[in-house]
């Protein structure tokens, strides 16, 4: 570590810093949902480690009484895993599991159905922003907000979308920097004739080098 | 050795006969218990919090694990250790100050941290447990304020389980010359007066500065934890070294 990593590290303390950020973001989520308590109960006193490659440091997630401590160290071996930031989201789906571990991606130490009820946790909260908004702010000012929020979020969306579409039209028939379908297609024809055609050749090829062979032995 | 041959002692920097240090600390936190979160936030803008986070990622903390959160005070570490070590641990909340204890139980119960934790009034240097009890030993900020600092790290190493860890979380000697006046500045200028403004108690605060400044520095606490027996003694200054982690091992 060079002596500006250390020193940063040493003042500001980012991993317990990071930790005490998650713990509060976390518990603040969880504590607006009224109908996680089940799912949080059934991992009482259970922890998930996560190593990250991007991170240089254990994260650990532990229940306990419907609250989720953090760590920035290990602390059970109830359920370990080592993988990188991109492919968390995949731990929801099951039948990804053994391909991830076979590519390397993805290494569990203990018990994967622990990994997958904490993926499970955060996919199925279910939080009503606008009634928490409500409880705040009052009912008439929330509902225009999340009013204009719903508005923005559709038209960034409509903007995000005519873009990529515009984008590819550009690319696709302005520029030609990209190649329609009907292209490859056509590329890839003439690739298997040219293909089928070298074949031949080499057929041709082989017959006429074993006629010389065999006048050349006689 | 922070006990002299005359059997005097300091209190802050004050010297004091040995034997009034005790009462004397007492007075300070009977006198500041029922704020003393408020101004632990307030004195440090919240970093104290990281610096626990930091002792209980350096502990090494495993569930099942007997815990000893020694000068506990108003239980921080506690809340923590109760967390993690689970229903199959325990931790004890020692402080030798019944007021510190009461706010410490208090919270701790308004928490809803009850099972496994235990409440001992036990002065450092003569601890009421059992040898080998404990898996893990934690004094954070409360060293400074024991009379005979080696004689408490003696007996902190014998109620300790061979393989067990002491921690000493300590405010200590800042690394850099320029961060050592300012905060000088802030301990005997700022500190005193937002005592005085918040817990109305500014002496116990000018005692808090001085104290912290009559504390061992890095280098020394190391060579004390290496002369009561613990093996492996390293520490790690946090904020420039305004705080260190000492950490020992009993083998």
């Amino acid at each position: 570590m060079s002596m500006a990593n250390s020193l940063f590290a040493n003042m500001l303390m980012p991993k317990q810093a990071l930790t005490a950020l998650l713990e509060i973001i976390i518990n603040k989520a969880l504590s607006l949902d009224q109908h996680i308590e089940p799912q949080l109960n059934a991992l009482d006193n259970k922890s998930l480690t996560l190593l990250l490659s991007e991170l240089d440091f254990p994260i650990t997630l532990l229940v306990n009484q419907n609250v989720v401590t953090v760590l920035a160290s290990k602390l059970s071996s109830d359920c370990l895993i080592q993988t990188n930031v991109k492919t968390l989201p995949k731990l929801k789906q099951p039948e990804l599991l053994t391909s991830l571990i076979k590519s390397g991606e993805l290494d569990i130490i203990g018990d994967p159905k622990l990994a997958q009820q904490f993926a499970n946790i955060s996919e199925q909260l279910n939080i009503d922003w606008e009634q928490q908004l409500a409880a705040r702010i009052g009912d008439l000012p929330a509902y225009k907000l999340g009013k204009l929020t719903k508005d923005i979020v559709d038209k960034v969306e409509f903007a995000k979308n005519q873009i990529s579409h515009d984008a590819s039209e550009y690319l696709l028939h302005e520029q030609r920097i990209i190649v329609s379908d009907t292209e490859i297609n056509h590329f890839n024809q003439q690739v298997a004739a040219t293909a089928r055609q070298t074949d031949d050749l080499l057929q041709q090829l082989n017959i006429i080098a074993s006629k010389i062979g065999k006048t050349g032995a006689q | 050795m922070t006990t002299e041959k005359n059997d005097t002692t300091h209190f802050g920097y004050k010297t004091v006969k040995a034997d009034d240090k005790e009462s004397m600390v007492a007075g300070v936190f009977h006198s500041v218990a029922k704020q003393y979160d408020v101004m632990n936030d307030l004195m440090s803008f919240g970093v104290h919090r990281l610096w626990k986070r930091f002792t209980i990622d350096a502990s090494g903390v495993r569930p099942g694990n007997a815990i000893l959160d020694l000068a506990g005070g108003t239980g921080d570490l506690t809340a923590k250790f109760s967390k993690l070590t689970g229903p199959q641990g325990k931790v004890v909340l020692a402080d030798i100050n019944s007021s510190m204890l009461n706010v410490g139980r208090d919270k701790l119960r308004d928490l809803g941290i009850v099972a496994n934790v235990d409440y001992v009034q036990a002065n450092a240097e003569a601890l009421p447990f059992e040898d080998n009890s404990f898996d893990i030993v934690t004094i954070a900020f409360g060293l400074r304020n024991v009379t005979d600092k080696d004689k408490a790290l003696r007996s902190i190493f014998r109620v300790l389980k061979p393989g067990g860890r002491l921690l000493v979380l300590e405010f200590s000697k800042p690394e850099h010359e320029l961060l050592n006046k300012a905060y000088d500045f802030y301990s005997f200028n700022i500190l005193p007066k937002m005592g005085e403004f918040v817990a109305k108690d500014g002496e116990s605060y000018q005692y808090l500065a001085e104290s912290i400044r009559m504390h061992p520095d890095q280098e020394t606490l190391k060579s004390m934890m290496d002369d009561a027996g613990f093996e492996q003694t390293s520490y790690h200054n946090l904020t420039g070294g305004i705080v260190a982690l000492h950490k020992g091992y009993k083998f």
